[in-house]
């Protein structure tokens, strides 16, 4: 495995934030990290690439550890952190060098390779602007140029599409599966759950700082209940009342979601005609990681 | 890892505010020469005149002089100027070394001053009595226009003048107690034919202290003559050694039907080096600017360590393949090693300005000693900012530090002043005091490298309590301790 958490715990003072947390990232697989806001998502991501120490357990990355192999395990390892942050007085393209220094390559060398990666995330046109003048979404994107400066082959994104306009979410969308397609481990934590379902292969839940529940996108598929959902032109009680009796009615506005039905779709058009509602159109629900992920969640609480 | 650490000094090393600092330094170094000039040529002026006037006739008079440096060497080129009223120049001539000039008495006769110019001084002087008195005494010697010239250090001998037979002066420059360097001065008329230079075998010889006017004549006591030589011409220039153990030049002139002695009580005379080391080591030299360049490495700290850890900048670095330890002895290097090399472009600068406007230098022991101190002490001082800086909340970085500055740098003497008065110890104890306390401070190493420069040339009073090992060791502690309590803190941060 390329990516491998080992019983990491971590301490903030005398707060717990990470309990025993071990998963592994596989070689050519996207696996989306999910939690709540303070759930430990960030802090393991942290811990992974080495810039936090773990109280205790590993985190090994192509077999060596972060916290005793650290130079080492570096080498394999991009990062984009949710919020980046640089020495600001710097030019773009300056910094890149300077950061490539660590990787033994040398200046020329590094300032060809950076004018081609940033050109390659859409910063072609601000190589020389001071990193003080960028924007948080551009500052995502020089970080993922500097993540790709040694071409790793183990990636943590930390809430990388935060920030991003829609053609930055495209763009990342895009080196993910091409990354995935190189063979690459990327570890992605995102509040966005449509993009994680769009792109992990397994899904890691975090809850309180403990791993709730491992998933492959196809078990979390099938984990997801059925629902319908229907546009009833008039919703009052009785109409309520009937569906109760059909499953688990939600009211979202003029739509009514109908989470696990115990009849057939068809069935149920049937008995809400019957009963003389006018229904204006009915259809299943995709099954949604959301809803998975609240279960799990909520199971936990 | 090499390559990433070379290539983080240099970044370090080429970011403008270092170059700032570095230049900062260099402008120092050559204000301090500035300050040491300023000082320095009100006591030992660059521009200096050992002459006499004598008549020549014809309407002329004829100056027989050398100019000469604060160290008592002749200029080679110089310029004598008659000054008149309204600070008209009546003439202007050009003179090098030991010159023979013939002026026309009237243009003598309406200059109110005679100025001397050199590369790098100038100065008036006068005939020591009315133009008018050349025609009856034929000469009169010259000097310093200012009253405080005329009792400027160095200005020894006693003119002693065998009547109607030989104007005889002479004058010592001590360049060095030290090394005994030093410079004599002879001017000289034959009163019986002021046409002809005179003709006198000199000798000279030491007694010890308590002796005015040396042996007379046929007493030579414990006196041992030596030869200097013949003296052939109206001003001569001898270089002589003196020893530390007498006080006293003696020198004899014999020729003709002429003899004579004069002599010189140098010990109380501040040696040229002396003066010259005492205020570039003292309290308004280097001891100044070591007050003052602190306050660079307490930025560098800033900029190199407290200001990227606060923002949280350093943590996308530790994403490369670099260790906690790495990122802390880059950076630290980065600033000790302008700590380094800031003092010898300060020194260095100091020196060659000096070299430029006094013609002179330090030598290199004491450019060592004080170049040392100041790189102990500067390196110290950024070693415990820059553990300040990784250590303590990178808000309070600033305050701290700025806080131990000026207890440090500022503040120090007074509270020796307090430990002094407290422990009941007398002012007198506060020399020893300050020295002792000097360890206890991590720019101490600079206030001992001065106190030992100075000491050297007893520009200071002897102090028990300052030793170069004691000041080594205790520099080397605080930036060992400091060093290592600063990563130990910055490792185990989150």
């Amino acid at each position: 495995m390329a990516i491998e958490f080992r019983d990491v715990t971590k301490y903030f003072g005398k707060k717990r934030v990470l309990e025993n947390v071990s998963f592994t990232v596989e070689k050519g697989e996207v696996v989306g990290y999910v939690g709540l806001n303070g759930a430990g998502k960030t802090t393991t991501i942290r811990i992974g690439v080495g810039v936090l120490r773990p109280s205790s357990g590993d985190v090994l990355v192509e077999g060596y550890s972060v916290v005793r192999e650290k130079r080492r395990a570096s080498m394999h390892i991009g990062w984009v952190p949710e919020y980046p942050i640089f020495e600001q007085d710097f030019k773009a393209l300056d910094y890149f060098v300077y950061l490539a220094g660590y990787y033994g390559i040398s200046g020329g060398e590094a300032r060809r390779l950076g004018r081609r990666l940033l050109e390659e995330v859409g910063l072609g046109d601000a190589l020389d602007k001071k990193l003080a003048e960028y924007s948080q979404g551009m500052k995502k994107r020089f970080a993922l140029a500097v993540s790709m400066i040694n071409e790793p082959e183990n990636y943590f994104f930390d809430e990388v599409l935060n920030g991003l306009d829609p053609q930055g979410i495209a763009f990342f969308r895009d080196l993910v599966l091409r990354l995935k397609r190189k063979g690459c481990a990327i570890l992605f934590s995102s509040h966005i759950l449509s993009e994680v379902e769009n792109l992990a292969d397994r899904v890691v839940f975090i809850h309180r700082g403990r791993i709730v529940a491992v998933h492959t996108m196809d078990e979390i598929k099938g984990m997801a209940k059925p629902a319908l959902r229907i546009k009833v032109g008039r919703i009052d009680e009785g109409l309520m009342e009937t569906l109760k009796s059909l499953g688990e009615p939600e009211r979202k506005g003029r739509i009514i979601v109908l989470r696990n039905p115990s009849r057939s779709p068809d069935e149920i058009l049937r008995i809400l005609v019957e009963k003389g509602y006018p229904v204006e159109a009915m259809a299943p629900v995709e099954p949604s990681l959301e809803e998975v992920f609240f279960r799990i969640i909520g199971e936990r609480r | 890892m090499l390559a990433p650490i070379l290539y983080d000094f240099k970044r370090a090393l080429l970011r403008p505010a270092t170059l700032l600092a570095l230049l900062l330094f260099v402008l120092g170094g050559a204000a301090l020469s500035y300050l040491v000039y300023g000082t320095f040529i009100n006591m030992y002026p660059q521009a200096n005149l050992y002459a006499v006037a004598v008549a020549s006739g014809n309407d002329t008079v004829a100056i027989h002089g050398i100019v000469y440096d604060a160290y008592g060497r002749p200029v080679d080129s110089a310029t004598l100027k008659l000054v008149g009223g309204g600070d008209t120049v009546l003439a202007e001539i050009r003179v090098g070394g030991i010159f023979h000039v013939e002026v026309p008495l009237g243009k003598l006769k309406e200059a109110s001053k005679i100025v001397v110019e050199t590369g790098s001084g100038r100065e008036e002087y006068r005939l020591l009595g009315p133009v008018s008195a050349i025609d009856k005494v034929g000469f009169m010697p010259l000097g310093a226009a200012g009253v405080s010239r005329s009792l400027a250090p160095g200005e020894g001998g006693v003119p002693e003048m065998e009547i109607a037979k030989l104007y005889f002066e002479a004058k010592m420059i001590l360049v060095s107690m030290k090394s005994g360097e030093s410079v004599l001065l002879i001017r000289a008329v034959n009163l019986t034919d002021p046409h002809s230079p005179p003709h006198v075998v000199l000798e000279y010889g030491f007694a010890e202290g308590g002796v005015v006017s040396g042996p007379r004549e046929g007493e030579t006591g414990s006196i041992h003559y030596r030869r200097l030589g013949v003296l052939d011409d109206y001003v001569a220039y001898y270089r002589i050694r003196v020893p530390g153990n007498a006080s006293v030049l003696v020198i004899r002139y014999s020729g003709g039907n002429v003899s004579g002695e004069v002599s010189i009580t140098y010990s109380f005379m501040i040696p040229v080096e002396a003066a010259y080391a005492g205020v570039v080591a003292g309290s308004t030299g280097i001891s100044l600017f070591a007050q003052f360049f602190p306050i660079i490495f307490l930025y560098l700290a800033n900029m190199l360590m407290a200001k990227p850890r606060g923002s949280g900048a350093l943590e996308f670095i530790l994403a490369r393949p670099v260790t906690r330890w790495d990122i802390y002895v880059t950076r630290y290097s980065a600033g000790a090693l302008i700590a380094v090399v800031a003092p010898l472009l300060f020194i260095a600068a100091m020196m060659a300005t000096n070299k430029l406007l006094l013609g002179v230098t330090m030598n290199m022991d004491d450019a060592l000693v004080l170049a040392l101190g100041l790189m102990g002490a500067m390196t110290a001082f950024y070693t415990l900012s820059y553990m300040l800086a990784a250590s303590i909340k990178p808000g309070r970085y600033l305050t701290v530090s700025i806080l131990l500055y000026v207890v440090f740098a500022l503040f120090w003497s007074a509270i020796a002043l307090i430990v002094v008065m407290v422990l009941g110890a007398g002012y007198s104890a506060l020399h020893d005091t300050t020295y002792a306390m000097a360890y206890f401070n991590p720019l101490g190493a600079s206030s001992i490298a001065s106190y030992l420069v100075q000491r050297d040339y007893g520009a200071v009073a002897e102090a028990s309590t300052a030793s170069p090992w004691l000041a080594t060791l205790s520099t080397l502690l605080w930036i060992t301790l400091c060093f290592t309590i600063g990563y130990f803190r910055f490792r185990s941060q989150d």
